[in-house]
């Protein structure tokens, strides 16, 4: 009897729990999580979308981890360690596969979780925060896809950069010659200044006047070790300024008072892994049935590949480039979205809700444009 | 060569248009094997407990068992008697005469299914209590029963075991029903059956009212229908696994370093997704109706059915691609021609010149036609289409006629041809292999093709009555 007391005593769940507790206090935690309740109505499947995103994250950390394992940067490693992931490490294509795949859809939901946030006003007073700091991880995420795209250092990955790191200089050049007709005396020197200004960043980030393994070298030291600290600090306060001000009910429900609220823990938790489940069985599904390809190894003397486009996020832009000079069309680009990272200040919850009203044409105007010229953007590729 | 093959279109080939129709027709029947246990069971439950609202549930639920059972169920099982008998003749008659006996009783046991099920769901309000359940136990065993006896005739195609056949008649009727495969099959095919009862209720629970108790009942009841699965699915999978032939667990395997073309890799990639969607579909359940029953919605229900039809599908078909090259296993190979006969060519290289006597000539069903165009048809259709499912236009890319044609000699030389493992050995005559691999050629570069039609080159010979 004697042993099986001392065995109930000191490891029944009971004594655990509370031997774990004296050590770790989870139960202020745990207190706070059973406060906190989240609205439901019928759009609040919106909600979901934040969630998606961050499970997302932590499997691009995870297979990006495992990644490291096998990768190794450099013009003359990068692109057979990559190919040695696709075919002899047990598993390696599926893991990369998912770690380029998550990274589309991540890019996808951190889009859709920006514009319902927009749509259902979760910028305005006293969300703004919140809302800048969702700006600086859309554009982190975009970054990441940027510098996670020249790391196999195939064909189109090094096209891709190289247009995209040629970019600010065309458009440097194009805005130079502009200030050259219109000032007489000053406009040359203004002119070089802004080319030399331009040629900056793309040749810290080159690490040079092109790309070479120096720039694989510095993409992947940003992909893997500085970009993914300033997310998670990012994301740590966009999440606590989450907590604090809670979930915003559109405001036509609110004053219809057409919903009802759930505790977070565990009633919306639940909710939450059953959709990062099924956000999973997707991304496993896509990676399994369309494994991430890889190209040719990256021949910089070669003639850029015919029909080389951008991922589907840069179409709509890359569209618009197509069709208006380089400088009105990145003039436009850098206005819309500065417009739109400043919206909390335009539109903070007036008593009329005018602006908010224009605020959501603006948004949907957005999405469809969007939209449209994405998809015009692939009709183009095919035509 | 025995019979007349049938090409549906050169985007779609036999094996893909019975995966359709075999896809939905499992999905179908084994929710109804599912649903026959469920209901009269969740009967008994109300019934001892007294629960009208329950028992009130269960009769809108059988009315939809009945439309799925007796329309969908029999029309997709017409479907598949038709698609088989079209497009591998061969391989059907041949399953014909071994399991007559089997195929008789599942038809007489799915007669009595539709008819207990019939009087099952007018009795509701019609009969007394205890002879409605009684029928709903017919009706739960003859559910069970027709997923007996199919269960034989499939497995016996992957797992012939000992009673592989060299003729249709050979090894006994028994041995060969009760193959290894056979208990492993059977008890996966039950537990995904009552998972996806399960599943269903649940879809259909989650339409009531949030705030009705029945509603949170049922959800979590239904949650409990896929438990026996939790348990042992990955039990039965191992077994069921242990009983495929090694040369297969070396094709399933194939893919686990590199996911190219060439193998069949996509095998194991869907078998893993199989595995996959298991274990998050269980997972879903539990965090979803089973412990968060109100927010459960029907939405939700829907996504859950929906990757459970995905399952279903991919796991039929991996079954499929597990035989391959075999459409029986070792007695038929998909192209119809008969292990055995190969066999007595002998394996040797030296032999090889067995696997050179005419093709064409055998049955005369294609004659007049262009030769190359009468073996695609005949030896390649089975499993590659021209322009979609594993297209050949897609994996003959960047071969020229002459590399065409060394490739397809390669398949003529027994143990020495390194794609004997998934790929079936090619019958012709030297004329009849150099005719599809200008056939071929044409197709994978119908440009190059459309460029020479005027060359007075020595074009396809046509097939030989």
């Amino acid at each position: 009897m004697m042993p099986l007391n001392l065995l109930k005593r000191y490891f029944s769940p009971r004594a655990l729990e509370h031997e774990l507790e004296e050590r770790v206090p989870v139960g202020p935690v745990m207190e706070v999580a059973s406060h906190k309740t989240v609205p439901i109505h019928r759009h609040s499947y919106w909600y979901y979308m934040g969630g998606i995103s961050l499970f997302l994250f932590v499997v691009q950390l995870v297979s990006g981890i495992l990644l490291l394992f096998h990768y190794q940067p450099g013009a003359e490693s990068s692109h057979a360690s990559v190919l040695r992931i696709m075919t002899k490490v047990d598993f390696g294509w599926l893991i990369r596969s998912i770690h380029s795949w998550g990274a589309n859809l991540m890019v996808f939901f951190v889009f859709v979780h920006m514009f319902s946030a927009f749509l259902m006003k979760a910028y305005q007073k006293p969300r703004e925060l919140t809302w800048w700091t969702g700006i600086v991880l859309l554009l982190l995420t975009i970054t990441f896809g940027f510098t996670g795209y020249l790391l196999p250092w195939d064909e189109v990955s090094y096209f891709a950069t190289k247009i995209g790191m040629d970019t600010p200089v065309n458009v440097a050049k194009e805005a130079g010659e502009m200030v050259e007709k219109l000032i007489p005396v000053a406009g040359k020197p203004l002119s070089e200044a802004m080319l030399w200004g331009a040629k900056q960043g793309p040749f810290l980030l080159k690490g040079g006047e092109e790309i070479t393994g120096l720039t694989i070298q510095r993409f992947f030291t940003l992909h893997v070790v500085i970009l993914p600290w300033v997310f998670i600090g990012v994301l740590t306060v966009h999440l606590i300024l989450v907590q604090i001000h809670g979930n915003r009910v559109p405001k036509a429900i609110e004053e219809s008072k057409a919903y009802r609220r759930v505790p977070f823990f565990p009633n919306f938790f639940y909710a939450d892994l059953f959709m990062w489940l099924l956000t999973f069985n997707l991304l496993s599904t896509l990676a399994a049935l369309s494994p991430w390809p890889l190209g040719p190894e990256a021949d910089p003397i070669a003639a850029a590949p015919a029909g080389i486009h951008p991922e589907w996020y840069f179409m709509a832009q890359f569209q618009i480039l197509k069709m208006l000079p380089e400088l009105v069309a990145i003039g436009l680009f850098t206005a819309g979205f500065m417009l739109w990272a400043l919206v909390p200040i335009w539109d903070p919850a007036t008593t009329t809700g005018r602006r908010a009203k224009i605020a959501t044409y603006a948004g949907i105007l957005a999405v469809a444009g969007l939209i449209l010229f994405t998809l015009w953007g692939y009709a183009g590729l095919h035509a | 060569m025995s019979f007349p093959v049938w090409q549906v279109s050169p985007a779609l080939n036999g094996s893909v248009l019975i995966g359709v129709v075999a896809v939905f027709h499992v999905f179908i029947a084994l929710l109804a094997v599912g649903a026959g246990i469920f209901l009269p069971v969740t009967e008994y439950i109300a019934r001892k407990q007294g629960r009208q609202d329950l028992l009130e549930f269960l009769r809108y639920h059988t009315r939809f068992f009945v439309v799925l059972t007796s329309v969908f169920g029999a029309v997709s099982g017409i479907g598949i008697w038709f698609t088989i008998s079209l497009v591998h003749p061969a391989a059907t008659t041949a399953l014909i005469h071994k399991f007559v006996f089997a195929w008789g009783m599942e038809y007489a046991i799915f007669l009595v299914e539709i008819t207990s099920l019939i009087f099952y769901y007018y009795g509701w309000e019609k009969m007394d209590a205890s002879v409605h359940q009684k029928i709903g136990w017919i009706y739960a065993g003859s559910a069970f029963g027709s997923l007996f006896f199919i269960n034989g005739i499939l497995t016996y195609m992957l797992t012939p075991g000992q009673a592989a056949m060299t003729t249709v008649t050979d090894a006994s009727f028994f041995q060969s029903f009760f193959n290894p495969g056979y208990g492993p099959s059977l008890i996966m095919r039950l537990l995904v059956a009552l998972s996806l009862a399960g599943l269903f209720a649940l879809f259909v629970a989650a339409k009531l009212p949030h705030e009705s108790d029945l509603r949170t009942w049922l959800l979590r009841y239904s949650a409990q229908w896929l438990l026996p699965s939790y348990v042992l699915l990955g039990i039965g999978g191992l077994w069921y696994l242990w009983t495929v032939p090694q040369e297969s667990l070396q094709a399933l395997t194939s893919g686990i370093a590199s996911a190219g073309v060439g193998n069949l890799s996509v095998m194991t990639r869907v078998v893993m997704l199989v595995g996959l969607f298991t274990v998050s579909i269980s997972l879903m359940v539990f965090f979803g109706p089973y412990l968060n029953p109100t927010e459960f919605s029907r939405w939700k229900a829907g996504g859950l059915l929906l990757s459970a039809l995905f399952v279903t599908g991919a796991g039929e078909w991996a079954r499929e691609m597990l035989r391959k090259p075999y459409v029986i296993r070792d007695f038929m190979y998909v192209n119809g021609v008969l292990a055995a006969t190969e066999k007595g060519f002998g394996p040797a290289l030296e032999d090889a010149s067995a696997y050179r006597q005419s093709f064409l000539s055998g049955g005369g069903w294609d004659a007049g036609q262009d030769a190359g165009a009468a073996m695609f048809k005949n030896q390649c259709l089975a499993c590659h289409t021209l322009t979609s499912y594993r297209s050949l236009r897609e994996y003959l890319a960047g071969r020229d006629e002459a590399a065409i044609h060394s490739f397809l000699q390669m398949l003529q030389m027994g143990k020495e041809n390194p794609y004997r493992r998934i790929m079936p050995p090619l019958i012709g005559t030297p004329e009849e292999v150099k005719a599809l691999a200008h056939f071929l050629s044409e197709q994978v570069h119908p440009q190059a093709a459309a460029a020479t039609a005027g060359d007075p080159s020595p074009g396809p010979r046509t097939a030989a009555r």
